[in-house]
């Protein structure tokens, strides 16, 4: 049949695809989390799904973000609707890790 | 220097914001002592280094949050700061788990300040663990100056003459590398401040405290005298094991098993030039049959790096006695002396080489009486599960970021 190729394969090394490489881009400062009930509206999250949070990234409008609410962490989107004293950004969530 | 502000409680408090400005207590040693107190429970009256049973009252009346140590949390916590300093400063010398220093150039200690600030709010956004800085012209002023600052900007530049103008009002025994014995017997030298230590005669100096005194006074002259070296010629870690030729149930053999190791790990240890930051030790069982689950490990963090086998000695046969179980088959002990760096960046304590810092001689103490009053089960302070688990962490937080099983919950906001 010939060769069979992956159009994904690095051109620069020989190491098979690491996952991590993808997911995370700044290692120090990202985090797992896992959701509880279902993600934001719209946001397609599920419920189960791990989420990659990155307290280095700068949180732009539209971002799924976790937040610090009244001494919880919470999913939502940012910028958050009521935004209150007592809550504060703890990182954006810059992916998702699901199992079928 | 970089110094993380109550380190365990403050890892703690990452993945528990409802914990920030409340009172915290962290417990090590298999719950049996405090080791991390937030500044709320400083403020009730929690002393470092005490045994729980102690606080015990303190805490409940106070509804102070107890936790048992997450050492694999705090270890994470610790390699990404560690990371993160070395991103922003390209060479660091890391002292201990919580502490790390670094050289930078800058004539203006204005300008220090800024730039510092600036790195502690890069630490504080990207990890999440408050920070304090200090900077003076030798490793033992910057020590003094991350304290100075701590509970307030959380930066300090002591230099010229913002140090000099200090000294005479610096007691002595806040002093990195003074400890309790040293600094008794400075003040009966009538040596209570900084400034009457460097006034002092170089010769008595000599005399009183040696080399090390020499050196203390250097360095509190803003004269280096301790020299960071990079840990790449050393190793990280130091293994001895080995396997008994016939298994044994006694605990006294496992106590000279695990001396013997220690003994010769520290040996090495001080043959490198090395101080370790860790030590962990290991009791195995045979590896067939339903002793397969009875062995046991545990690793502590050295309150700092240190290179002695007395005190080495003594951690180890407190763990060593915290993990065994009575009619157990053991087939191999071992110990591990870890987190080595050089001794370069230690200083020595003036008194003699097995002078402990008194956060130590408080931990050791305490771990002795325990042993003493309540026998070899007391230092569990727990109760030994069937199954071969210790049952001691009953407090532990979830490991969230070292095990899938663990990772912190979240939930949408409404």
């Amino acid at each position: 049949m010939g060769k069979v190729f992956n159009v994904m394969k690095d051109e620069t090394n020989d190491r098979p695809l690491d996952i991590h490489d993808y997911l995370v881009k700044h290692p120090a400062s990202t985090f797992f989390m896992k959701m509880e009930g279902d993600g934001p509206e719209g946001s397609g999250i599920e419920e189960g799904d791990v989420l990659v949070v990155d307290r280095s990234v700068t949180a732009k409008r539209g971002s799924i973000v976790v937040m610090t609410e009244d001494g919880e962490l919470k999913v939502t989107k940012f910028p958050s609707s009521d935004d209150s004293a007592e809550s504060s950004l703890w990182g954006v969530v810059i992916g998702l890790l699901r199992n079928f | 220097m970089v110094d993380c502000n109550n380190f365990f409680v403050s890892c703690e408090r990452l993945f528990r914001p409802d914990l920030i400005g409340r009172p915290v207590v962290v417990l090590g040693s298999n719950d049996g002592v405090v080791v991390s107190r937030s500044e709320e429970a400083k403020k009730f009256g929690v002393p470092m280094g005490v045994p729980f049973f102690k606080v015990r009252d303190i805490v409940k009346d106070n509804k102070i949050t107890l936790f048992s140590s997450n050492f694999e949390l705090y270890r994470d916590v610790s390699d990404r700061i560690m990371f993160v300093l070395q991103e922003e400063l390209g060479e660091i010398y890391q002292y201990s788990v919580d502490e790390a220093f670094f050289q930078f150039t800058e004539k203006s200690s204005a300008v220090a300040k800024i730039q510092l600030t600036d790195l502690k709010q890069t630490i504080e956004k990207k990890i999440g663990v408050p920070v304090s800085l200090g900077a003076g012209k030798t490793m033992t002023i910057a020590k003094y100056a991350s304290e100075m600052e701590k509970r307030k900007s959380g930066v300090c530049v002591l230099s010229g003459t913002a140090w000099q103008k200090l000294t005479p009002q610096i007691p002595l025994s806040e002093i990195w590398g003074i400890g309790g014995k040293t600094s008794v017997n400075m003040r009966n030298h009538k040596l209570n401040f900084v400034a009457d230590l460097l006034s002092a005669p170089e010769s008595f100096i000599k005399e009183e405290y040696g080399v090390h005194g020499l050196r203390l006074r250097s360095e509190l002259s803003e004269n280096p005298a301790h020299q960071p070296t990079e840990r790449e010629g050393l190793q990280k870690s130091i293994m001895h094991t080995r396997s008994f030729s016939k298994t044994t149930e006694s605990l006294a053999a496992l106590e000279t098993a695990v001396t013997f190791h220690i003994e010769r790990a520290a040996e090495e240890l001080r043959a490198i030039g090395g101080k370790a930051g860790s030590l962990s030790v290991q009791i195995q069982t045979s590896r067939h049959g339903d002793w397969l689950l009875q062995s046991g490990r545990q690793e502590i963090i050295l309150p700092a790096p240190m290179s002695d086998t007395r005190t080495l000695l003594r951690y180890a046969l407190s763990l060593t006695k915290a993990l065994y179980r009575s009619g157990v088959p053991y087939k191999k002990a071992g110990v591990v002396l870890g987190r080595i760096i050089s001794e370069n960046f230690v200083p020595v304590s003036l008194w003699d080489q097995y002078e402990k810092t008194d956060e130590d001689a408080l931990l050791m103490n305490v771990i002795d009486n325990l042993n003493a009053e309540w026998g070899n089960d007391a230092v569990t302070f727990g109760r030994l599960k069937k199954g071969g688990q210790l049952d001691h962490d009953q407090h532990r937080s979830p490991r969230y970021t070292t095990s899938w099983n663990e990772v912190r919950k979240v939930e949408r906001k409404i």
